[in-house]
């Protein structure tokens, strides 16, 4: 599933090893998400659109 | 994500050394059921199979063949998980400093500790049960052991090594 992760991630300058660590995470999984290649759970999909102050709409449909 | 106890084990017994999230998680559950699946195909047939052949064979031959291919099994199944934790890369250690490697050098070396207890306590029943705790067990034994740390020398250079 395609998804903003990565550019809205860059854009707020924030490292994948630390946006992993807050969401709770390991830096592996989250690279995955970012490609595209593992879809997270909704819970975990809430957390990152918290963590990047954006809105789950914004970050995985657009 | 807090790990229970037996989350600890299960990260222990398949080497896994990053955190065990959603991902891991539902790798080694998919795995797991597969595993699950094949042992429990294995038992019964192999069950069947001794109930069939003790009124053929001896029955200590049987007992003795049902053992091993037990132990062939445990192997085959801990070598698929093995496979795939390698396969996803869940073995390796993630650090940035010198600080958290040696924190990871320090997890390491406790759970090969747990290994090689583990190790010397299947050698050792096998001797007992083979009536052969002597001279030659010992150097099995030397043997086995030497095998094994050089087998964990290898794999820590391989996880630790210095870019």
């Amino acid at each position: 599933m395609e998804n903003r992760v990565k550019e809205i991630r860059t854009k707020l300058n924030i490292q994948q090893k630390d946006l992993a660590q807050l969401v709770g995470i390991s830096r592996q999984t989250l690279s995955l998400i970012e490609k595209g290649e593992y879809n997270p759970s909704l819970k975990l999909c809430v957390s990152l659109a918290e963590e990047l102050q954006t809105d789950l709409n914004t970050l995985f449909w657009h | 994500m807090k790990e229970t106890f037996f989350i600890k084990v299960v990260k222990w017994y398949y080497g896994i050394n990053r955190p065990f999230d959603e991902y891991s998680e539902k790798v080694v559950n998919e795995a797991g059921n597969k595993v699950a699946v094949g042992l429990i195909a294995f038992l019964l047939l192999s069950s069947c199979l001794s109930m069939i052949l003790i009124n053929v064979l001896n029955s200590y031959n049987v007992l003795t063949g049902l053992i091993f291919m037990d132990l062939i099994a445990i192997v085959v199944a801990s070598g698929y998980m093995g496979r795939l934790i390698k396969k996803h890369g869940f073995d390796y250690y993630e650090y940035d400093s010198k600080d958290e490697r040696n924190a990871c050098i320090k997890n390491y070396i406790f759970s090969n500790m747990l290994t090689l207890i583990f190790m010397w306590v299947l050698l050792y029943t096998s001797a007992l049960w083979s009536n052969n705790v002597g001279g030659f067990f010992f150097f099995y034994f030397v043997v086995c052991n030497v095998g094994i740390i050089i087998g964990m020398y290898a794999d820590y250079r391989r996880k630790f090594k210095k870019a």
